[in-house]
């Protein structure tokens, strides 16, 4: 149970959030400054 | 309902609105100081306006709302429309801003004109139906604004409307993208904070997370999966996987290409801010959505208690937040704070849309088609008046919104990503897209969502969101009249950075 939820519920939508956080903060790092 | 300090907290909420206006007014000294605040917002000016664009008052309410019917399928909603703002960074700011800054682009219209070679009817086209959604959608902001205000002072319906009509057209008039950049600073934080201060307490007061979902659970066990079994076996059951596929390239890709929310990146001063304001942006956005969704789950099982009762309207669900925060925080001073986070949300859209709307007709349709010798300061003046003019017919609207103003509103997102994603997204990144794939892109989107959207609404129920098929229409007009016409010169493409990369 994670806060009430059934587990998969929290793991799926936790996930994709965590997903989204991840690919934009990959692409904070890869973004070139000099173009 | 208002006390002494509801009316004070809210006059110096309007006071700092005017005094920013007053403060930007000398700022201006032409039209691209009016239209894109001279290109020079700073990162926070620059986020903060992108997340206040996307996020509406109707949002606030609209958010705790469907959480309030739908329970935990319909959370998808609060990752899709905070990544709408870091889409449209990515994908279409970081080529937008770089190429806009080179060639002087004032509006997305200056873009599609010069990428696709043609000045006035890629031009018009664009322009008018940009101008339209915006209008459908104003009137939606207007009217939700005076619902705040008539039930926050008992005043009358029109008399709430000119009030905040008057202010907002005044202090944008005065102050273009500046002021609207400014004031949306002070209401993105106004907003930001209190939520962040004030969800915590209602979902306290409701037991806590924890109990909220074992209630939610125990009304229909769907409520907390993470969407509802296909076909959809109840009218608030609708988020099935299909339907959140189409719902999310909905939000994403159709409220980044908003008008009002994609003209912003012109206006960022610097290209390095787009390397963290994407992640910023998503992290604040989905901290204060998810937050207001939980508002909604709270007001739900307090409601299911018995503890609660919403008012007995039609659209009930749309006062859970504000019945939420009224049962869990009796104190005035929070009240009226609260009262301002509701305004800050609308007009923070409000402002940007009256300004998008003047900008689209004065530089667009005025300068650019009918009157291309038109000195800067008649454009600029032109510009005034447009955005008075869009005020004052949208506020007349409002006092007597059309009955199907919910499905206006819905038809103009929807309509927004059927005509603007597919000319933006194969002009930026596609060599082979040519003006008359553009322009054919437009018009069967255009059409296609207009019919599947009255189809949906008047004939039968779609299984995913109309706006998903008036999407592909859009992409086999583009691809298969850019195919049999000629490409855009090799100059257009390479000015525009035309090309499948982000940075070059």
């Amino acid at each position: 149970m994670f806060f009430g939820l059934p587990f998969h519920t929290g793991l799926i939508v936790g996930g994709a959030v965590a997903l989204v956080i991840v690919v934009l903060t990959l692409w904070g790092f890869s973004f070139g400054e000099a173009s | 309902m208002a006390d002494p300090i509801t009316f004070v907290l809210i006059g110096l909420y309007f006071v700092v609105l005017i005094g920013i206006g007053s403060w930007a007014s000398k700022k201006i000294h032409n039209t691209e100081d009016y239209i894109l605040a001279g290109r020079s917002l700073g990162f926070w000016v620059f986020t903060i306006l992108i997340i206040c664009s996307v996020c509406s008052g109707m949002t606030l309410l609209g958010v705790s709302g469907f959480g309030y019917s739908s329970g935990w399928p319909g959370i998808w909603e609060q990752i899709f429309v905070p990544l709408s703002a870091s889409f449209c960074i990515i994908v279409f700011g970081v080529k937008l801003q770089a190429v806009g800054k080179e060639r002087g682009y004032m509006t997305i219209q200056d873009y599609l004109a010069d990428r696709f070679e043609s000045p006035r009817v890629l031009r018009g086209l664009s322009a008018l139906s940009g101008i339209v959604v915006s209008l459908i959608y104003l009137v939606g902001q207007y009217t939700a604004i005076s619902i705040v205000l008539v039930w926050l002072f008992g005043i009358p319906h029109w008399v709430a409307l000119v009030i905040a009509g008057i202010i907002i057209t005044g202090y944008t008039v005065v102050g273009g993208l500046y002021a609207v950049s400014w004031t949306t600073l002070v209401q993105g934080g106004i907003l930001i904070l209190g939520v962040l201060f004030m969800a915590p307490f209602v979902v306290i007061s409701a037991g806590g997370l924890s109990h909220i979902n074992s209630v939610l659970a125990g009304v229909d066990p769907n409520f907390v999966e993470p969407w509802f079994p296909s076909p959809a076996y109840a009218e608030y059951a609708f988020a099935t996987p299909e339907f959140l596929v189409s719902f999310g390239i909905l939000l994403m890709v159709g409220l980044a290409c908003a008008p009002h929310v994609i003209n912003n990146v012109l206006a960022a001063k610097e290209a390095r801010y787009f390397k963290w304001s994407p992640v910023i942006a998503f992290g604040v956005y989905a901290a204060v959505m998810f937050l207001v969704k939980f508002t909604g789950f709270g007001v739900r099982a307090l409601v299911e208690e018995g503890t609660l009762v919403l008012p007995a309207t039609v659209n009930a669900q749309d006062f859970a937040f504000i019945s939420g925060v009224e049962y869990a925080m009796p104190n005035v001073a929070l009240w009226a704070l609260f009262a301002v986070i509701v305004l800050a949300a609308v007009m923070s859209t409000t402002d940007r849309l009256m300004l998008t709307v003047g900008t689209m007709f004065a530089w667009d349709i005025y300068r650019n088609i009918f009157r291309p010798s038109a000195p800067d300061k008649e454009v600029l003046l032109v510009s005034k008046v447009a955005v008075v003019i869009a005020a004052g017919g949208t506020l007349w609207l409002a006092i007597n919104p059309p009955p199907m103003l919910a499905w206006l509103i819905w038809m103009g997102i929807g309509v927004m990503l059927a005509t603007f994603a597919v000319p933006l997204l194969a002009g930026l990144y596609w060599r082979g897209a040519t003006g008359q794939g553009a322009i054919a892109s437009m018009g069967a989107g255009l059409i296609a969502a207009t019919v599947f959207g009255y189809w949906h609404q008047f004939v039968a129920p779609l299984p995913v969101h109309f706006s998903l098929y008036a999407l592909a229409a859009s992409a086999l007009a583009m691809v298969t009249v850019s195919l049999l016409t000629a490409s855009n010169s090799q100059d257009a493409l390479d000015s525009t950075r035309t090309g499948w990369f982000i940075q070059s």
